[in-house]
């Protein structure tokens, strides 16, 4: 019983593993943005051989980040029942719509051709190397990091009155609350858990009775996110916050060889992937 | 005190609007003045408006009458609001709800950072301010780790890098366990002998016993100001305002009503000790000549 309102411990924000790698001491900005391209790469490029290369890049930025592969691999663990009904669907009604390719088999309104098997199986990589490249992100970078890196790369939208600034004080800011409200949320549920609530012991599938069950406690934590949300207010103007207002920035980043060199590594690794023809 | 006052109240009166035509006075008729360096303690039961004449003072609030003159500047002054703020800093009760960044030292910089701070003078004064409350140690952690006590330093130093004349606690202390509440009057006390000016909102009486003078608040307005030992003088008049007095002051003035010669005015516990023996002495000597 004691596990189950146990939120903080099993919280990760981000999940940030320091291995103090080289991948971790890039600059973030240099890291989004090769992180960007990559992705990029991946959604356009549609061959065997090019996806072969990309997962083996992507497996071997694990290697250089120092991080173990299976916290990889534990990402794709929830992502499997979306890749095999998005690979049963390709299958069954792509056949149809993507052209070329010999049929292997026409049966009714089924087609399968060699293209849309190649399609399943090359959306089927497509997901794991996002999974994989978004894992190396996450896991190298802290969310601070990810947040500065943002604000710095979407810095020019300001000239078109788009408020970066504000945009990552708002990311920055839930970040920041995530914990709070985890340990709120704990202290709500033991209160109402020893007035004799429920939570969570009716059957999986009556999923009304389940969201019913945790009115008592999403009630009382909208109320006291408001009421925290009043006083930050109060203690961000009082420490000279104003909306909109130019401001300067505490860390600063200086991009040096190994950024550019990284970045320009994952724009060649973009284009071979893209190059190859098979 | 010398000189001019760095914040100056004059007959501000204030209320609440609850609609159109019906509102809840909370203020009336205040006026006080804070000099450079004083370290004054305002108290009164909930209600009585302290924590809103607080508010008041660096303009998170604006009088509905009268003036609040911070330095010669009007804190209706909307354009020099942020002199305003920097000179006068404000800690707040709840620990969790002024931490703004996810890293500690991001967190410092925050209100540089709004005032226009250049990057390496914000290095400097965050290295300054985490130092003075002593957190050094933590600069790279996020806040969360962070015990009451700690995070409440850290909103301290989130203040002090904006190097403020003046420091106004609004019952900075009363979330706080003991242990927390210790480390932050510790802090403070550094703070004013370095010469900065306090101002607190508080309940606890051992807080009011550090400060160079009392304010009073009952039904928004000011009823008794003096030192501390003047104001604990009054027992009566307290205990008719709901408020407690400190034990050493209570215990001196029982003392008192059975042995007049035993001194009342006594707000230390130190100080009653020292009573105790003095007239214990004394009446050993009598007996013993």
């Amino acid at each position: 019983m004691s596990a189950e309102f146990e939120l903080t411990r099993n919280i990760t924000i981000g999940q940030y593993l320091p291995t103090a790698s080289v991948v971790h001491r890039l600059d973030p900005r240099f890291k989004l943005g090769a992180f960007v391209i990559l992705i990029l790469a991946i959604a356009i490029c549609d061959t065997y051989v090019g996806n072969l290369f990309a997962l083996a890049i992507c497996i071997w930025m694990f290697q250089i980040s120092k991080i173990p592969l299976h916290y990889g691999i534990s990402g794709i663990k929830p992502a499997i029942p979306f890749i095999i009904i998005l690979a049963i669907m390709q299958l069954l009604f792509y056949g149809e719509v993507v052209n070329g390719g010999t049929v292997y088999l026409k049966y009714g309104f089924i087609t399968i051709t060699s293209e849309s098997v190649r399609l399943v199986i090359v959306s089927a990589m497509r997901f794991v190397e996002v999974i994989f490249l978004s894992s190396v992100l996450t896991l190298s970078t802290s969310t601070t990091e990810l947040t500065h890196g943002m604000e710095r790369l979407l810095g020019p939208l300001e000239k078109v009155k788009f408020p970066v600034h504000a945009f990552a004080l708002i990311i920055t800011i839930a970040v920041r609350f995530v914990p709070t409200f985890a340990m709120e949320m704990e202290k709500m549920m033991k209160a109402q858990a020893s007035r004799g609530a429920d939570f969570g012991t009716g059957e999986w599938w009556r999923i009304i009775q389940r969201t019913k069950d945790m009115f008592p406690i999403i009630i009382p934590l909208f109320n006291v996110a408001l009421s925290r949300a009043e006083d930050l207010i109060l203690a961000m103007e009082a420490r000279c916050y104003t909306p909109g207002a130019a401001r300067t920035r505490y860390t600063e980043y200086k991009a040096v060889g190994k950024d550019y060199a990284a970045l320009i590594a994952c724009i060649v690794i973009s284009a071979v992937m893209l190059a190859i023809p098979w | 005190m010398t000189a001019q006052p760095i914040i100056r109240v004059e007959n501000v009166s204030f209320a609440y609007q609850v609609n159109q035509d019906q509102q809840i006075p909370v203020l009336q008729n205040v006026s006080l003045e804070v000099f450079p360096g004083e370290y004054v303690a305002i108290i009164g039961h909930n209600g009585s408006g302290k924590s809103t004449l607080s508010k008041h003072l660096n303009g998170i609030l604006t009088p509905s009458e009268g003036d609040v003159i911070v330095n010669g500047i009007n804190t209706r002054e909307k354009q020099r609001i942020h002199e305003v703020r920097s000179r006068v800093g404000m800690v707040f009760q709840h620990p969790d709800n002024q931490i703004v960044a996810t890293i500690v030292e991001d967190d410092v910089a925050f209100g540089l950072e709004n005032i226009g701070t250049s990057a390496e003078e914000m290095k400097t004064r965050v290295d300054f301010a985490l130092e003075a409350v002593g957190m050094s140690a933590f600069r790279h952690r996020p806040p969360h780790h962070l015990s009451g006590g700690q995070k409440q330093r850290i909103a301290i130093a989130g203040i002090l890098a904006m190097k403020p004349q003046c420091l106004v606690m609004d019952e900075a202390t009363s979330m706080l366990d003991s242990y927390g509440r210790r480390d932050i009057l510790a802090v403070v006390r550094k703070l004013h002998r370095e010469g900065m000016t306090i101002v607190t909102v508080t309940h606890h009486m051992s807080e009011v016993v550090e400060a160079d003078r009392v304010i009073v608040m009952e039904g928004g307005k000011i009823v008794l100001e003096g030192t501390p030992r003047q104001v604990f003088s009054h027992q009566e008049r307290l205990r008719e305002l709901h408020l407690d007095v400190p034990d050493a002051s209570r215990i001196a003035h029982l003392v008192h009503s059975g042995h007049s010669e035993f001194s009342r005015d006594l707000i230390h516990i130190g100080e009653v000790v020292a009573e105790v023996n003095r007239v214990y002495i004394r009446q050993a000597e009598a007996s013993g000549s």
